[in-house]
């Protein structure tokens, strides 16, 4: 059907289009010319094609110029770019421009603009090298030559703004070999490896040109569009925005094709049938015709002698084309056991009578599962005219048909469905009666929305009754008791007095639907005579009204016994309260529990109203230090900036609870101004300290405190540098440095302290060197502990030193409890220098222990491995690996398969990085992977080993192993021991050794380590 | 607030008018959840809410691990067509409630195959489900209908309808659903959405929803023998039938078959996306935004295999109001510039004075300095679920005990969980047809197109319906 195939690209194209467009953002549009009239190609219709494309992207404005030889200057100042569909190839009519013209060509590409190539539309001007410079490439004769168009991938080959994000996509089109390409262009994509887009920077401009584009059929091609939308608008501005994605190329065969390959489908094949099916029901859906010939095509494979798999999967695409032509065909399978379900499917969503009347034709033909489907269909498609139909199944023997006939009559709903539901009445067994009722419900609440409240009560009244389960009567009282007006309150407030629990709780339920603040009130009266967990869904109901009528009642449940409900109180408070319960709730605080206390806490955080803060301010001032204490967390809660003197004021009084909480308050609300405060409070209290870094970190100022600290005597000194070391930075640190060489032991000792807490590896070899050089043990002990807690923040240092600081650290002769934290620092960091050190201490029993752990971390790599700890690779399997012997330490490892990093696995060099903790893995499931190892210099290559990602799993499987480009050795079904692979090769010199892997263990072949070695190595 | 409460059809005010007049009044713009720490407190053992655990798989078994050690509940059902899996989980809470006994023994916890056998039990007051996809709405609504609670796992449904169904039973039998998106129950993501909300990037422009894509599957996948272990016909329910292999029906991780096969997911375009788009829905409910109303973009199928869920997608939504939310797979927002988006699974909003980047379990924001704002007691409060403390799976269970026992809403409310479903279930038909979809919020369907309209329902195989 040919017809079709020209019909359906328009609708692909037209809606990626589309898509681009709305991502353009309201950018100023691009002016392009395009110069053409003459080209050896079609530029009839390719230069319609280029314009209908780039107009619709939203981003640009195009003009067409059938003769450029008559443009100059003026002409193209109006443009930002122009796109080349012209060459002089041929029987040309025009061979040269004019000196004007072709100076304002090359002048309005050097002076900063674009110029666009399509094709063969550099292919001109042979003996003008600037014109082939500005070009980019062109066809070189001689040298260049084409194939026929043919499906090939394009792939990205530069990093470069056209295509920056770009992923591998096949297109079809005529591929040039050997292109002419300037020296000064880049390729950034080949196809097949053949050049065919090239980037040029020309003067201050820019030129993208395109290879691709021999007819304006390719240039519908998403791949082609998304390449010269991209292009074009990096050569007339030097910047892309426009998306990178390729709309996948629908391959739109033609139907009956389609249809013939998806007849012998069966489960297990492959799915490519069902997947050309599905694009192609996509694409005609929008066009009537198309649709209606598919459907038909769809219909007859149904009849034929396909697969039972084909005829579903053609079923599911005709519930998207169908129409009401369809139904006679597909109403004769709703019976069939194979067919009968999709078929279903199709009629439940083709809209219309006929539909639905095929549904209920069928209903007489067919029984058990067939029939159950078929009743809901009708239940989903809400047929009113079904329901006699369906209802005759009410009593049907088959507990599945009548149970699928209540729900749909449940369903469909209206007062003929709630009739029939109502008169089957003893003759439904008893396992079905719930599911009477729950049909019932829904029927009876249905009615009532439609305002017949009058037809809903009995069945509702029925629903209440004892003999019906509990959550029926509880679901279905509040809607009895509203159909019942004044006579309906009186009920809620018995069934509140019945003692009952299920009335009880139904009654609640209707409170929380009640209009009537009367019925709300008349029940908050007979609270307390409910069981303690439904006085509480009373209260919260009570809060949701948001009703302070409500105040009184709540008042009175703080009172209760029980304590459940004394906390449902409190918590009320804080939603409907105002600032005149502020009092009532800081005073609850005083003997109150320390559950109570949570909650008075976020209640007061919580108090709306001006007066909120002002009330709990004053309240601070009576002195009660455990309700002090509550409202001080309050305020911070409320983040109570107001409250800062009163604050500063409970910092300075006697309780030292109170004291405390106060002091940690202006630490999280201060600001520069409660430095000073806190400052003269340094010596008497130790929270101080605290509150100044929180200040001083918040603020990202030290100024109050370097000020304090010259004229202060040593005592204050001390506290000051505990303050210093917290908020750490260069500023802190110069004045700490200075400290430490003050004469005054008490300060130098502060001093020490405060590196040692520092907050980043800055004074980590000072604290090194004063380590080995003191002998006070006082601040050597200081200093070694500083050395264990900075060596770990010290990343951006090469690990191998940081260790080695740590070592001699070791040496330096501190307690058992310094050599313990070292020994803990070690554990950060991998390699043989680490483990050496922890395996010092492994004798001595005082630094076993940790020594032991230490040694099981590094192992494990370092931090970065503890998360892939366990059966993945074992510690003798790590060392190989750390050989000097090993030929890929310090080699480059690189992809060659364009595909990118997956899930935590990282690129290539992960595979040769001596840390088996990370690994080289790449997107799943995909047909060949290619790692490629350039050696640090040649070498004789005869084994190799791999450290896979978890023994049989993600690890090479099928491989080839290339020395210098040439297959050295095959492996088929490699079998790994405890995850390492050993591969002996014959002996080649090479400078690189690369796998292409085809087959692979899991869903991709990930490698935590590539071993290379120059001797064949004895399997483990 | 919102423009789309009109699914009520009661007679009787709803819940959510309640809350409407409410604010109106000036009252409480939100609700806190004011749950007494003590009130589920030292409960003897029949107080405790009976849990049945419906699916007994990875996840099922890793959030029910937050029962035991609770006196609020009591897990006394377990259920999963896999009988090993069934009996491994009974053994394991057998185990848990035994070690708190003085006789070091109990047997009190049944294992069924089928879920209505679960439902049918009067001690079971709540249900945990954690199925495949396919069966998250089809066992919502039994639980409604049987008067039991539930906490329904990520994404809701495999269809909108299925969506608007599970609505409707939860509201009808007033039932207290929560929704299996943990992201609320931590202090850092309700922080955030706060922060938004409260004006503190100024107004939001731009909304940015990153999620990880479905995969490809297979391309040779054997037919297997049916294990005697499962009832696979049950596993299947709903869908359609299907012959049994391992990629389809064996549990590996994010790689499994019923996260990327359409009969079972809409694949992770819901199954991841529903994460950040449920911090999304939890502002723009707040903000009275709704869903977006257009759905524009482009993504990919996979060419080949046995999965069939979209592996890219990039689709602009866009609110009534104008505002634009892009959403789509990590890979294709690594080659955008989104503030904060580091890798994959994040909503971004971008503000006039500053961006939020709301990630799992952590939060960027520009400027930085907004971690410290504190929101004060006359702005808006988002529900704090976490106030026990403790962070994702473990409050988020535990508050929604608390609701079922107070009657309250839980922080992931039916009505939120359904609009961010939809978001998913839009963009992947978007996709799927390759043409803008529109949405009618009131009306709740797909409005002038109707290939697009008809893939809002999907007919399930008998004798299960809703």
């Amino acid at each position: 059907m040919p017809s079709c195939r020209t019909k359906f690209l328009p609708v692909i194209a037209a809606s990626f289009l589309a898509a681009l467009a709305c991502q353009t953002g309201a950018a100023e549009p691009i002016r392009v010319l395009i110069l053409t009239g003459q080209n050896n190609h079609n530029w009839k219709e390719t230069t319609p094609k280029l314009k209908e494309i780039l107009t619709a992207s939203g981003r640009f404005t195009v003009d067409v110029t059938e003769h450029p030889e008559q443009c100059d200057a003026a002409t193209f100042a109006r443009y930002d770019a122009l796109l080349s569909n012209w060459n002089s190839w041929g029987k040309a009519g025009v061979t040269n421009w004019p000196a004007a013209t072709r100076e304002a060509y090359l002048d309005f590409i050097r002076g900063g603009k674009g110029l666009v190539v399509i094709h063969a539309g550099g292919s001109s001007f042979y003996d003008w090298p600037e014109y082939q410079q500005a070009a980019g490439a062109s066809w070189n004769l001689g040298q260049t030559g084409h194939g026929k168009p043919h499906e090939f991938t394009v792939k990205v080959v530069a990093e470069h703004p056209v295509t920056r994000g770009l992923e591998p996509f096949k297109t079809t089109d005529e591929l040039w070999m050997r292109p002419g390409v300037q020296p000064a262009a880049k390729v950034v994509a080949t196809g097949e490896d053949q050049p065919l887009a090239m980037a040029t920077e020309f003067g201050k401009g820019r030129t993208f040109t395109l290879l691709l584009g021999h007819s304006a059929a390719f240039m519908a091609t998403p791949g082609f569009q998304t390449l010269l939308l991209r292009g074009a608008e990096w050569a007339a501005t030097g910047n892309v925005t426009l998306s990178a994605t390729v709309a996948a190329t629908a391959k739109l065969a033609d139907p009956d094709t389609v249809l013939k390959e998806l007849a012998a489908y069966r489960f297990g094949d492959n799915r490519q049938p069902i997947l050309n099916l599905e694009q192609l029901a996509a694409a005609v859906s929008t066009d009537p015709a198309a649709k209606k010939q598919l459907a038909a095509k769809l219909v007859g494979l149904l009849a034929s002698g396909a697969t039972v798999e084909a005829k579903q999967t053609a079923c599911w695409q005709l519930s998207i084309v169908g129409s009401a032509a369809e139904v006679p065909a597909l109403a004769k399978l709703v019976a069939d056991k194979e067919l009968g379900y999709p078929a279903r499917l199709v009629l439940e969503r083709i809209p219309g009578d006929e539909s639905l009347a095929a549904l209920r034709a069928a209903l007489a033909t067919t029984t058990g599962e067939a029939r159950a489907g078929v009743i809901n269909s009708l239940g989903a498609r809400r047929d009113a005219k079904a329901v006699a139909e369906i209802a005759k199944s009410l009593t049907d023997a088959d507990a599945m048909t009548a149970g699928a006939a209540m729900e749909a009559l449940g369903r469909i709903g209206g007062a003929a469905a709630a009739s029939a539901l109502m008169a089957a009445d003893g003759k439904v067994p008893a396992a079905l009666e719930t599911r009477r009722s729950v049909a019932l419900l829904r029927c009876a609440e249905g009615l009532q929305a439609a305002g017949r409240a009058k037809d809903a009560a009995p069945i509702l009244e029925k629903l209440c009754r004892a003999n019906q389960p509990a959550f029926i009567r509880i679901e279905a009282f509040p809607a009895w008791v509203a159909t019942l007006g004044d006579k309906g309150e009186e009920l809620v407030l018995t069934a509140l007095a019945s003692g009952d629990r299920t009335k009880q709780t139904a009654a609640i339920r209707a409170l929380r639907h009640t209009r009537s603040p009367a019925l709300v009130m008349g029940a908050t009266e007979r609270m307390k005579t409910l069981p303690a967990d439904l006085q509480v869904q009373v209260i919260v109901l009570l809060t949701e009204r948001g009703d302070t009528a409500a105040l009184p009642v709540i008042a009175d449940a703080v009172e209760s016994k029980e304590p459940v409900v004394r906390e449902a109180a409190l918590a009320a408070f804080g939603v409907v309260g105002n600032d005149a319960i502020v009092s009532f709730l800081a005073k609850r605080a005083e003997n109150a529990t320390d559950d109570e206390k949570k909650i008075i806490v976020a209640s007061l955080a919580r108090l709306r109203g001006g007066g909120v803060e002002a009330a709990m301010i004053a309240e601070l001032k009576q002195p009660v230090p455990a309700v002090q204490q509550e409202l001080i967390r309050a305020l911070v809660a409320r983040n109570a900036k107001s409250a800062l003197p009163a604050l500063v004021e409970a910092g300075r009084g006697e309780n030292a609870g109170v004291r405390k909480e106060a002091i940690a308050a202006l630490g999280k609300l201060g600001d520069k101004t409660t430095c000073g405060p806190l400052l003269a409070m340094l010596e008497s209290s130790p929270a101080a300290e605290a509150a100044l870094v929180a200040i001083c970190r918040r603020e990202g100022t030290l100024e109050p405190v370097l000020a304090a600290f010259e004229p202060a005597a040593t005592e204050k000194k001390v506290a000051l540098l505990g303050v210093l070391g917290g908020v750490g930075g260069p500023q802190a640190l110069e004045t700490v440095r200075g400290a430490m060489k003050s004469g005054d032991a008490p300060q130098r000792l502060a001093a020490v302290r405060a590196l040692a807490e520092w907050s980043d590896a800055a004074p980590l070899d000072e604290l090194a060197a004063l380590a080995a050089a003191t002998d006070d043990p006082k601040c050597k002990a200081f200093a070694l502990r500083g050395v264990a807690k900075l060596a770990p923040l010290a990343k951006d240092r090469p690990p191998a030193d940081v260790v080695a600081l740590i070592a001699r650290a070791m040496a330096a002769g501190g307690g058992v409890g310094e050599r313990r934290a070292l020994l803990g620092a070690l554990g950060n960091f991998h390699g043989p220098q680490a483990l050496k050190a922890a395996e010092a201490c492994l004798n001595d029993p005082e630094l076993a222990a940790e020594a032991k752990l230490a040694v099981q971390q590094i192992k494990a790599g370092g931090q970065a491995g503890r998360a892939h700890a366990g059966p993945a690779f074992t510690d003798e399997v790590v060392k190989l690996f750390d050989s000097p012997d090993n030929l890929a330490h310090g080699g480059k490892a690189t992809n060659l398969d364009g595909l990118a990093p997956d899930g935590q696995g990282q690129p290539a060099f992960a595979a040769i990085d001596g840390n088996p903790a990370t690994y080289w893995d790449e997107t799943d499931n995909q047909g060949l992977y290619w790692i490629r190892v350039q050696l640090k210099a040649r070498a004789t290559v005869a084994c190799i080993r791999i450290l896979g990602f978890q023994h049989h799993n993600y690890a090479p499987k099928d491989f080839e192993v290339i020395c210098d480009g040439k297959v050295v050795k095959k492996i088929g079904g490699a079998e790994y021991k405890e995850n390492l692979l050993t591969v002996t090769l014959p002996p080649t010199e090479c400078e690189a050794v690369e796998l292409k892997i085809t087959g692979y263990y899991g869903k991709s072949p990930a490698i935590r380590e590539l071993g290379i070695y120059g001797k064949p190595v004895a399997a483990q | 607030m919102n423009g789309d409460e009109t699914n009520m059809n009661s007679s009787y005010p709803s819940r959510r008018q309640f809350l409407k007049r409410a604010s109106v009044a000036g009252a409480a713009l939100t609700l806190p959840n004011f749950i007494p720490s003590g009130l589920l407190g030292a409960n003897a053992p029949s107080q405790r809410i009976g849990i049945g655990l419906i699916a007994c798989g990875g996840r099922g078994m890793y959030e029910s691990s937050c029962y035991p050690g609770s006196d609020k509940c009591q897990v006394v059902a377990v259920c999963d067509p896999w009988e090993s899996k069934r009996l491994r989980a009974k053994q394991v809470f057998e185990r848990h409630y035994a070690a708190r006994r003085r006789s070091g023994a109990y047997k009190g916890c049944d294992a069924y195959a089928d879920f209505r056998n679960v439902l049918a039990r009067e001690d079971v007051d709540a249900v945990y489900i954690a199925t495949p996809d396919h069966w998250h709405v089809p066992i919502t609504i039994a639980a409604a209908r049987a008067g039991k609670d539930m906490h329904t796992e990520k994404p809701l449904g495999v269809s909108i309808r299925e969506d608007l169904a599970a609505r409707e039973a939860v509201r009808r039998h007033g039932r207290i659903f929560q929704y299996g998106a943990e992201r609320r129950s931590t202090t850092t993501a309700r922080h955030a959405i706060e922060l938004v909300l409260n004006g503190r990037i100024g107004r939001v422009q731009k909304i940015y929803v990153v999620s990880p894509a479905s995969v490809k599957g297979p391309v040779d996948d054997p037919v297997l023998p049916v294990p005697a272990d499962l009832d696979y016909d049950l596993w299947l329910g709903p869908a359609p039938w299907a012959p049994f292999s391992a990629a389809r029906a064996i549990s590996g991780g994010n790689g499994n078959g019923i996260f990327h096969i359409y009969d079972y997911a809409i694949g992770f375009i819901a199954g991841w996306a529903a994460h950040p788009l449920d911090q999304v829905q939890w502002w723009a409910d707040n903000a009275g935004m709704g869903v977006p109303v257009t759905y524009e973009g482009t993504g990919r199928l996979p060419d080949d295999g046995l999965f069939n869920c979209l592996i890219q997608w990039d689709v602009q939504c866009r609110y009534k109001n104008g505002l634009v939310m892009r959403f789509m797979d990590n890979r294709t927002a690594q080659q955008q510039d989104i503030p904060g988006i580091r890798d994959s699974n994040a909503a971004t909003f971008v503000g006039t004075d500053g961006w939020i980047c709301v990630n799992y379990g952590e939060v960027q924001m520009n400027p930085p300095s907004l971690q410290n704002s504190i929101i004060g007691p006359d702005e808006i409060h988002l529900v704090r679920s976490n106030r026990a403390g403790g962070e994702y799976v473990e409050p988020h269970h535990m508050s929604w005990l608390d609701c079922i026992r107070t009657r309250q809403d839980p922080v992931g409310n039916i009505e939120s969980a359904v609009r961010s479903d939809i978001i998913s279930h839009l963009s992947d038909i978007c996709v799927r047809t390759g043409r803008k979809i529109r949405w009618d919020p009131v009306k709740e369907t797909i409005v002038g197109d109707d290939t697009a309209a008809r893939m809002m329902t999907r007919a399930r195989r008998a004798p299960w319906t809703f």
